[in-house]
């Protein structure tokens, strides 16, 4: 009875507190709409490519380029082409002898070149007797193609990101069972009151909590935002709950070292913030580099095993993340060990 | 000076999550750096590509050896990660060859994974179906002429490029990247450390002794003010260093004194917005939460994270409300060249005297009702 009226307190305690509210709930549901609003027309599948290429008169690579589904061609002259070229109108211009002129470096002037140089070679191959008998409609290529989008990691981080949250109230849960540090410490140092089990009850209701505010985030993008980022529920709830508990078991961990209390939620902030970032939360090539420069760090990085399992188990229909929850699973281990350590057995001289 | 002294140290307690703002920056621009190029004519675009070749032929070893000179090949290829290669453009195309691929160029006998979300993708693809289509053309008595290959392989389409070289316009992007980036950086350790500072000095017991003191408002908040635009100052100073020293040898290149007034003007801003915030805010959570909200939501909204051609038409009207936009507008312009941003630097400097003045109006309203 004592474990619940303790956890009731917690929950009411923080459900008023602006800090609690702001970031577990408030501020994951705005950074998900900031997402979405960015991201909206790189979730769904590329429109087809579609380029304006000029082209001489007469030129003889005209019914070739007809036959070419993404390019449009406009008969022009070789000024009027220049001047078009510098407002973006066309891509790129053929002249009569096969010469062309572009603006940039861009993918449709790439493929415009190679689709030029392409007929300028069978061309070749032809004049000097090669085989003419070539079948126009035979498929060598066996394409599978993937469609989820890779812009679908930032909605993967965040979550990872927001279920290490428990973080701050986890800290301030424990700096205030301290003596040495708070007066509701005192409090609880000169009470009969088995300090264990009001820090097992405070801590079950944040996690409680802060896993409530996930769900709510997760059922946000889904009925609210329309995007389907998660197939496999049962997975992808057990990976956010293997979050929700490191982040705590990082809170306890600051919690009890012998800092400043500004030190200490200076580090709160900074450890899921960054790892958000090498997560891939504010580009996905951040991720990339850290995977290919880093592997180490990707492989220990809490952001990083909670979003790649996330988009391992729904979207890839790899299963192989386990190992990967280890690694956490142990690290929160490790860490409430050195808490544990550091909390147990402690007297006071005088408060 | 006391209160300068002050206000400076007790921004300099907040350096910690300063310098992680500035690490993830400092991340940003390396990454930024890796595709750097020397060319001066039209180079065509590579596309990072995978190879499992499960043949072992003549034919499959010509194709590859042409892939591997066209686009780039990325190696310890491991197909069953291949979903998650692709998914997180490791590369974007992983072919297979099979077994059965030949000189007879049998159908679907190289297996192609890319993914829909990609156009670069589409290069490499098209590619390799005219290799294998030219291929086949050159195929005498059932086999493949190799010599005639190579020489048809061998015939170039003329490209001139009439634009700015290869790496005129790498150096012109990465300048703008760069300073786009800077932007979400300056933003976020400015309403950060100078929303904490502020938030500390108007403690209850602080602001007794402030009263106490023979400090005049108009000295007190001046000496403020002062700390404010050192700070502000710093932190150009600091982004626009980091820009030398990444990039030395381009700075004569571009307009770098323009971009760095383009921060300055934008760093005003960003003072006044912050003024703002204190004024009317004394809690340090919600400070806090303001900071991230407007720095992270401005920047992939305006344009900072996500190119604004990417965006929506309405997410583009949303982000006019934010000086960001503008900034982002302003950095393009610079880029280009073309215009100068005078027009965004007016409206960059008209959110600040909004900002300012409903900052004073605030401030005012909330001495009356205490007053009262």
């Amino acid at each position: 009875m004592n474990m619940l009226r303790e956890m009731k307190y917690t929950a009411k305690i923080n459900l008023r507190e602006f800090g609690f509210l702001f970031w577990t709930l408030a501020y994951p549901l705005m950074m998900a709409t900031f997402f979405y609003l960015a991201f909206q027309s790189m979730l769904s599948p590329t429109s087809q490519m579609h380029y304006e290429v000029g082209i001489s008169k007469n030129n003889p690579i005209r019914f070739v380029m007809q036959e070419v589904p993404i390019f449009s061609i406009k008969e022009m002259e070789y000024d009027e082409a220049m001047e078009a070229m510098k407002e973006d109108k066309i891509i790129g211009y053929i002249q009569d002898d096969g010469e062309l002129f572009v603006q940039k470096n861009g993918l449709g002037e790439s493929i415009l070149a190679h689709v030029i140089t392409r007929f300028r070679q069978l061309e070749y191959s032809y004049l000097e007797g090669g085989n003419l008998k070539l079948n126009w409609e035979k498929e060598y290529l066996d394409v599978r193609s993937q469609t989820s989008s890779p812009y679908t990691i930032y909605f993967y981080a965040l979550i990872a990101m927001v279920s290490f949250y428990g973080v701050f109230s986890a800290m301030e849960c424990i700096e205030k069972t301290q003596a040495n540090i708070s007066s509701m410490g005192k409090r609880m140092a000169s009470s009969p009151q088995k300090k264990l089990m009001t820090i097992l009850s405070n801590l079950l209701m944040i996690l409680i909590l802060n896993y409530l505010a996930n769900l709510a985030l997760i059922l946000y993008i889904t009925f609210a935002l329309k995007i389907s980022l998660f197939i496999d529920y049962g997975k992808s709830l057990a990976l956010l709950f293997m979050g929700n508990f490191w982040g705590i078991s990082l809170g306890i961990l600051i919690g009890v070292q012998r800092m400043s209390t500004k030190k200490k939620e200076a580090l709160a902030v900074a450890i899921p913030l960054f790892s958000a970032a090498l997560g891939g939360m504010m580009t996905t090539d951040l991720k990339l580099f850290v995977m290919k420069k880093l592997p180490l760090l990707d492989k220990l990085n809490p952001v990083s095993i909670v979003s790649s399992g996330f988009y391992k188990v729904n979207l890839l229909q790899n299963q192989a993340i386990w190992d990967s929850v280890a690694i956490l699973v142990g690290m929160s281990l490790l860490f409430l060990l050195f808490s544990v350590q550091s909390l147990r057995r402690k007297h006071y001289d005088s408060l | 000076m006391t209160v300068f002294k002050t206000f400076l140290k007790i921004s300099w307690s907040h350096r910690g999550i300063a310098l992680t703002y500035f690490a993830i920056f400092f991340i940003i621009s390396i990454l930024t750096l890796s595709t750097n190029t020397k060319d001066q004519g039209f180079i065509q675009q590579k596309v990072e590509f995978a190879l499992l070749d499960k043949s072992n032929t003549e034919a499959s070893e010509h194709l590859t050896k042409y892939l591997e000179e066209r686009h780039i090949r990325v190696e310890n290829f491991r197909p069953e990660n291949l979903e998650e290669d692709i998914y997180l453009r490791k590369y974007r195309v992983a072919v297979v060859i099979e077994k059965d691929f030949s000189e007879n160029y049998t159908e679907r006998s190289i297996r192609v994974h890319k993914s829909e979300m990609d156009r670069n993708q589409e290069m490499l693809i098209q590619e390799i179906k005219g290799y294998l289509f030219l291929a086949e053309s050159c195929q005498k008595n059932g086999k493949t002429d190799y010599a005639l290959l190579n020489k048809a392989l061998a015939e170039k389409t003329k490209v001139h490029l009439v634009g700015v070289t290869p790496t005129e316009e790498f150096n012109r992007r990465w300048a703008f990247s760069f300073m786009n980036a800077s932007s979400y950086t300056v933003m976020s350790i400015l309403l950060y450390v100078l929303g904490m500072g502020m938030t500390e000095l108007k403690r209850k017991e602080i602001r007794f002794r402030n009263h106490a003191s023979g400090y005049s408002v108009l000295r007190f908040q001046s000496q403020i003010f002062l700390g404010q635009a050192v700070i502000g100052c710093l932190l150009v100073l600091a982004v626009m260093a980091q820009m030398v020293f990444w990039r030395r040898e381009i700075i004569s290149d571009i307009p770098f004194f323009r971009y760095a007034l383009n921060l300055v003007i934008y760093m005003i801003a960003l003072l006044s917005f912050n003024y703002l915030i204190t004024s009317t805010i004394k809690n340090k959570y919600v400070i806090t939460a303001l900071a991230n909200l407007f720095s992270l939501g401005s920047s992939f909204l305006s344009g900072v994270f996500v190119p604004l051609e990417l965006l929506g038409e309405k997410v583009i009207g949303f982000a006019k409300f934010f000086p960001t936009y503008y900034f982002v507008v302003a950095n393009e312009k610079t880029m280009i060249g073309i215009q100068q941003p005078w027009k965004e630097h007016g409206i960059i400097l008209l959110f600040a005297f909004a900002f300012l003045t409903i900052g004073l109006y605030l401030a005012k309203v909330n001495l009356q009702e205490k007053t009262a």
